[in-house]
């Protein structure tokens, strides 16, 4: 997976973030996988970051929607408006599709699709061939 | 006065214009002075006369003749006029019984003689003589006769019809005839105030007046020839001659048919009037133009609380809300104003036992023939009930709203706290017994595995319920109905094949029914399943969709031959959630609640026929684009 090497898993639930990581870590998804519980820390994450070029930016990003403090929309406003020099594939996870998220989900660029959780092996194998 | 006094007067006889002018002005008396010796006068017998005395002596012009008259007397003898011209003026004479008699003279001086003639000026017995005067006051009284909407007639002391005015003539169309009194009541169709007994011949009024100076029926009918019927009303004089003998009888007829219907019209809606107040389910009251009552129905009296008695002694404004009087006195002041014609408005009243009463209150202005106010005419029915009905109604509306974020709510902690759970529970099982293989023949872990897919089915269930959108109406497009059915099951190709499931899709091709894709798929879906689950092992399956459009919706009917449904035991139940009727293990009690839900947020509704071991007939309703 030359061009995936971290992955982001974002969301207040431990229970999703210990069964994506060990899912992602299944099927060798990437080199790093690496967790934030709170939107809010994620975005003070990534500003921290000089370049997109580090090795621990994130490549693709699973984000949950909702979350206490600033849900997966509000993340996405704040991340949209970074301009970095490199384009990162976010996955929305959410309990229900439900059809409001998919039309809203068409307004963000960054958004490759939404994931219904818990997040299944399958489900990623797919999106990993996709990449 | 000495030797001038002679029954004549040379003069007169001498003189041709001396002669003309007492002819004609010296009707009533002459005098004769001598110019400048106004004491030597001579007057003749007619002036003696004229003023009330037998006989010229003792008379003197002084005696006869005002004051003033003598100055006027001397003022003529004065002025000389020897050219004959003729003066004129006006003196007043003295009568003997005292009072004044004026009389215009005219005066002609011949030689030493002044002629002064006299003439009354009240007097026209000149005139009563004219025979063209004559003619113009009969003209006169013959116009008055006919041009008067009074009907008269008039007979000689014989009972012989001599008169009969324009009026008369026309109430009985008839031309009088010279005909036998005994005949009078038939040909002219004079009838008693019943309008059916013909008058009998000493009654009929011109006669009775005649013979008994008196009419003892006043009031009569005539019928015309043309069928018309008048009632008239009739009053009468005798006529005498000279020496106070009757000659003859006159009566004149007023048409009181008019006045009568008015009467009669007056007394009918007087009548129902009374009845409609009295009897009235809503409360009535008449009131002043201050709003003091002066009648009330009974319905009101009801309505208040108080007796009528009561109420004749209070203003309306008493039993008024006192949040309303305001309003009520505006109003009032604008009706009498005549700002407006009438009043519709809510009100309330304070009842005698301290409870409000709603009404709905309608007042109209009774006014003079000069738009003066006389009353108000006031109905009020009764809104107190309703008024409950409406709170009552405000109030559940309240507490389904409240119910319906509450719904909301519970939808959300279906769609991701109980779902997420769920999940994590099933995929932390998962987890696990991959971990350890040999915990997978664990009856533990079996059981915790079948609990957590059931927990997940029945939060999947829940999350579609939970997510019937209702207000989905306006986003409804039309769709074809046979094309979606046939898409629609061909999805259950599988299915359809392992159960042998014959299905006649006999829907027009050209109908389409506004809908939701998803929900009109689903709805069909779930119909199609129903009828392979519920199939009578007995027969060949069959399923037959139909459809019909209707004035207002469009019907599909979905027919199936199978177990069918106790509708007796089940009908109730049968769109409620988590209901089945049947031992199918596949029976989950979830598909017609959704589907019903379904219908109804596209505005369509569903109907069941069912038959134990026949079959069962669903009928759905949709809404189409009538354009």
């Amino acid at each position: 997976m030359t061009n995936n090497n971290t992955t982001w898993i974002i969301d207040d639930d431990p229970i999703q973030i210990f069964v994506a990581t060990r899912n992602l870590q299944k099927i060798k998804f990437s080199q790093n996988i690496h967790s934030v519980n709170n939107a809010k820390n994620a975005l003070e994450e990534l500003k921290n970051f000089t370049s997109a070029k580090d090795k621990n930016f994130p490549d693709l990003i699973f984000l949950d929607i909702n979350m206490p403090q600033m849900d997966g929309w509000q993340f996405l406003e704040e991340f949209d408006k970074f301009s970095w020099k490199k384009k990162v594939a976010v996955y929305l996870l959410t309990s229900s599709i439900d059809p409001n998220d998919s039309i809203r989900a068409k307004s963000f660029k960054s958004i490759q699709g939404l994931l219904l959780k818990p997040v299944n092996q399958e489900d990623l194998l797919k999106i990993s061939r996709e990449l | 006065m000495i030797d001038f006094i002679k029954v004549a007067h040379p003069i007169i006889s001498e003189n041709a214009q001396v002669f003309q002018l007492i002819q004609e002005n010296g009707l009533h008396g002459v005098i004769i002075c001598k110019i400048n010796k106004h004491d030597e006068y001579w007057y003749n017998p007619k002036l003696v006369h004229s003023l009330g005395y037998n006989t010229e002596r003792e008379l003197s012009l002084q005696k006869i003749i005002s004051p003033e008259g003598n100055g006027e007397i001397k003022r003529i003898l004065k002025t000389p006029d020897d050219f004959g011209e003729i003066l004129t003026g006006e003196i007043n004479f003295l009568h003997s019984k005292g009072f004044l008699i004026p009389m215009t003279y005219k005066s002609l001086q011949v030689g030493e003689h002044v002629v002064i003639a006299f003439k009354k000026i009240s007097d026209f017995s000149h005139i009563e003589n004219n025979a063209e005067l004559n003619f113009q006051r009969e003209q006169l009284l013959g116009t008055v006769l006919d041009t008067i909407n009074i009907g008269v007639i008039a007979c000689d002391s014989k009972g012989k019809l001599l008169l009969f005015n324009k009026a008369a003539k026309k109430w009985h169309g008839l031309p009088p005839q010279n005909i036998p009194q005994t005949e009078y009541a038939k040909y002219y169709n004079l009838y008693e105030a019943d309008g059916k007994t013909l008058f009998k011949t000493e009654e009929i009024p011109l006669l009775n007046m005649l013979q008994e100076g008196i009419i003892r029926k006043k009031k009569m009918i005539i019928h015309s020839v043309k069928g018309k019927k008048r009632a008239v009303v009739v009053n009468g004089a005798r006529l005498f001659d000279k020496n106070e003998n009757i000659s003859g009888a006159v009566i004149a007829m007023y048409d009181v048919s008019e006045l009568e219907q008015i009467e009669n019209q007056l007394a009918i809606s007087e009548t129902m009037f009374r009845g409609t107040f009295e009897n009235a389910v809503d409360g009535m009251a008449i009131s002043d133009v201050n709003g003091n009552f002066t009648a009330i129905n009974e319905s009101l009296c009801q309505m208040v609380g108080y007796s009528a008695g009561e109420l004749k002694k209070m203003n309306f404004l008493e039993i008024t809300h006192p949040e309303d009087i305001e309003d009520d006195l505006k109003v009032m002041k604008e009706l009498l104003n005549s700002e407006r014609e009438n009043v519709h408005k809510e009100k309330r009243f304070i009842n005698k036992n301290g409870s409000t009463v709603h009404v709905l209150l309608s007042v109209s202005i009774v006014k003079d023939h000069k738009l003066n106010p006389l009353y108000m005419i006031a109905q009020m029915s009764d809104l107190t009930e309703l008024k409950s009905a409406q709170e009552e109604n405000v109030r559940m509306l309240g507490i389904t709203k409240e119910q319906n974020e509450r719904l909301k709510n519970f939808a959300n902690i279906v769609a991701h706290n109980l779902r997420s759970n769920s999940g994590n529970i099933e995929m932390l099982l998962d987890i696990y017994t991959e971990e350890h293989p040999e915990t997978k023949e664990d009856e533990v872990i079996k059981m915790a595995l079948t609990a957590s897919n059931k927990l997940k089915e029945t939060i999947v269930d829940l999350n579609e319920v939970a997510f019937i959108n209702m207000s989905v109406s306006e986003k409804l497009i039309p769709i074809n109905l046979k094309k979606s059915v046939t898409n629609t099951l061909e999805s259950l190709n599988a299915l359809t094949k392992k159960a042998n499931l014959r299905v006649f899709n006999l829907i027009p091709a050209h109908l389409e029914v506004l809908s939701l894709p998803a929900y009109l798929e689903s709805i069909i879906l779930n119909f199609a399943t129903n009828a392979i689950k519920y199939r009578s092992l007995e027969r060949d399956p069959i399923l037959r969709f139909e459809a019909q459009k209707r004035e207002e919706n469009i019907e599909l009917s979905i027919e199936d031959n199978g177990i069918g449904i106790d509708l007796k035991k089940f009908e109730k139940n049968l769109f409620g959630m988590y209901k089945t009727f049947h031992h199918n293990e596949d029976a989950k009690g979830i598909g017609l609640f959704i589907t019903k839900n379904q219908i109804e947020a596209m505005g369509g509704k569903i109907e069941v026929k069912s038959e134990v071991n026949k079959g069962t007939t669903f009928t759905i309703f949709f809404k189409y684009d009538k354009q």
